[in-house]
């Protein structure tokens, strides 16, 4: 039976969420193998988000049943108030399933996604967010520059050629080290790299004072919750492997698919390379228990007197 | 760089949603007070929906920010597989705020909302389906007989209930149902006595005889999802609120959709203590009993100096009052400022 009065009931006002929810789909089994150095990516990934994200966003992590280990550092982050919404599955429902709870239930009007290996850097987000706004009909932005695949891209093309605001322009705008340092991230050797290199050519659009790179990848990507619920559910039978899916449905729904020009994040795949490993952000916060009401000596007792008014107006069912 | 290949691109098959998802939103900020037994009362509840529903089910918990100890036990169940898919909050967003996000990222084709302190009985799902069949126009249905009235008379629906093919009749509902009802919310024995005074709007689908009480409770319902997601998301402004509990009835009557319960209760309000008839419920059951050993404690606590001198302040009303606010401030500054 009910005994008294929830004191939730006489809260009067609720959190807001931020308008921009920054999404991490993070899935590590074990650390072992493959894994062995991803609860480092991991950690690493989210300290770039917590040190460079320059304007306003709520932190939303997808756990996708990993390890206890991984389990209770991403608690401990809730605890400490650096993830704001953490999801935890039991199996892993895979990429699609991940994407259907995460694209429908995420409180902000802006969805900005990412897997859980990316390194973010500083103005990542507020330069990202102004492509998406700028630009009109925009599906998805990612936040750095790299060659993709142009059938995925047809929609923008053909918007960027009719447009007269737009200016729609080729060339090879991306040097070596951008280009290199992204593709051999994916474990590709530097031969190949270099051969892809050498053929590669770079769209790109100029709008309203904006310089977009033509493209964009399901991997990492800013949009607008509403656009992304268009393309609710996604039927993914396999965990990963089929997350191309999201690329071609925006680009046949005629949405634009756009990059930053300048590298603003970078994928660090399965292991921390040293660049990333000097950055210091990774490194646990204070948590707020510093604050004097939680000194112990100054908690204890007004949790104490707490109690005992409890009892004192509602004690009936506790006789 | 990437070194080697994800092994969880090898082709493994990722689960599908069960065609039944339950859902509940906990909130146990601290464990004193109010909040003594809520740990408890939550996995009887979890226990219970495991061992009394008859088919396989996904099961969601959205906490809206508990504390360490409450979070870290939901982590242990979600790992043990008791809860399928666990939602950590860091801060309160309000139970329509969790309700909300829960309804919009669920996909399963029946959803099941509860309080996260509601004992669910045998037979509950069966009964629950029965009534969707007989009543497909149903968007809520709760496994206990409907006696306070959210939409407090004022119902559309109710004035033109034959356009939906449905007999109705005025009847008393059996003592034992109603008492059972104000057990579990602690009526005092005057609203007990108010409650078996009054009548209940029945229902029935002609065809399948089937019969139901008119009206749902938003503590505990069963819906399709397509119909759920026409009045969900709604309005989130306070963090629990009994007018936007109703709001949700009213949005299902503007629909002109129905809201059904049971003539028998298949759950009931256990509250936030563990009393004698549900203890003994949940050992007749067979469920883990837990210790109760709270009477011990009251008897402590009351032969304290502090609790003296806390009873004679209490005799002044202006120290009554501030004794109040001071309840409502330390609440706010452990469980809402210490986010």
């Amino acid at each position: 039976m009910r005994s008294g009065q929830n004191p939730a009931k006489a809260i009067k006002e609720v959190v807001k969420p931020q308008r921009i929810t920054v999404a991490v789909l993070n899935y590590i089994p074990f650390l072992n193998g493959y894994y062995a150095d991803m609860l480092n990516v991991l950690q690493t990934s989210l300290g770039s988000i917590w040190e460079n994200s320059d304007l306003p966003y709520d932190l939303l992590v997808f756990d996708n049943g990993s390890c206890t280990e991984v389990k209770e550092y991403l608690q401990e982050q809730v605890e400490a108030g650096r993830i704001q919404y953490l999801i935890f599955s039991e199996k892993n429902l895979g990429k699609g399933g991940a994407w259907n709870i995460i694209f429908d239930a995420c409180p902000g009007e802006i969805l900005a996604y990412t897997d859980n290996d990316c390194y973010f850097y500083p103005g990542w987000l507020s330069k990202s967010v102004q492509l998406l706004e700028t630009f009109p009909n925009v599906g998805m932005v990612t936040s750095r520059p790299f060659p993709g695949h142009e059938q995925h891209n047809t929609a923008t093309s053909q918007w960027a050629k009719n447009s007269p605001d737009a200016h729609y322009y080729s060339g090879k705008f991306l040097d070596w080290e951008t280009y290199a340092s992204f593709t051999m991230s994916l474990g590709v050797d530097e031969e190949t790299t270099k051969k892809w290199f050498d053929n590669n050519e770079d769209y790109r659009i100029d709008y309203k004072g904006l310089t977009a790179q033509i493209g964009a990848s399901h991997y990492q990507f800013l949009s607008y919750k509403k656009v992304l619920q268009t393309f609710l559910p996604f039927e993914m039978e396999k965990p990963m492997g089929q997350v191309r899916q999201l690329d071609i449905r925006m680009n046949e729904a005629g949405y634009l698919r756009l990059m930053t020009a300048e590298p603003l994040m970078q994928n660090m795949s399965n292991q921390v390379s040293p660049e990333f490993q000097k950055n210091p952000v990774k490194q646990t916060v204070k948590k707020k228990h510093s604050r004097i009401w939680n000194l112990p000596f100054i908690k204890k007792p007004l949790m104490k007197f707490y109690d005992l008014v409890f009892r004192l107006y509602y004690g009936g069912a506790l006789k | 760089m990437r070194i080697g290949q994800n092994p969880a691109k090898a082709g493994i098959k990722a689960p599908r949603p069960k065609r039944l998802g339950i859902f509940t939103v906990t909130y146990v900020p601290n464990q004193e007070g109010y909040f003594t037994e809520s740990l408890q009362i939550i996995k009887i509840v979890l226990t219970a929906l495991r061992q009394h529903t008859s088919e396989s089910f996904d099961l969601c918990v959205f906490d809206n920010g508990s504390c360490v100890e409450v979070q870290q036990e939901l982590i242990r169940l979600n790992q043990v597989g008791v809860i399928d898919t666990l939602t950590l909050s860091h801060q309160n967003i309000g139970k329509m705020g969790a309700m909300n996000w829960q309804i919009a990222a669920m996909r399963n084709e029946w959803i099941v909302f509860t309080d996260s302190d509601f004992y669910f009985r045998k037979g509950w799902l069966e009964e629950s389906l029965r009534l969707a069949e007989s009543f497909p126009a149903a968007a809520l249905i709760t496994a206990q007989p409907n006696i306070f009235d959210q939409l407090e008379g004022t119902s559309q629906v109710a004035l033109h209930l034959d356009k939906f093919g449905l007999k109705t009749s005025i009847e008393k509902l059996d003592r034992d149902v109603i008492e059972d009802y104000c057990r579990g919310i602690g009526a005092s024995a005057e609203n007990t006595q108010k409650f078996l005074a009054l009548d209940s709007l029945i229902v029935a689908n002609p065809v399948t005889q089937v019969k139901a009480v008119y009206g749902a409770c938003t503590a505990q319902f069963f819906g399709r999802r397509e119909h759920l997601q026409q009045f969900f998301p709604t309005a989130d402004e306070y963090l629990i609120a009994r007018e936007e509990d109703n709001e949700i009835s009213r949005r299902v009557d503007a629909l002109d959709l129905l809201q059904i319960s049971t003539l028998r209760p298949f759950v009931v309000h256990i509250g936030n203590h563990l009393d004698e008839h549900i203890l003994t419920e949940i050992k007749a059951d067979g469920l883990d009993t837990p210790a109760v050993l709270r009477t011990n404690e009251s008897i402590q606590h009351k032969a304290s100096s502090a609790w003296r001198f806390l009873a004679r302040l209490n005799r002044i009303p202006f120290m009554r009052k501030v004794l109040k606010r001071l309840y409502v401030n330390l609440f706010e500054l452990y469980s809402i400022e210490k986010k």
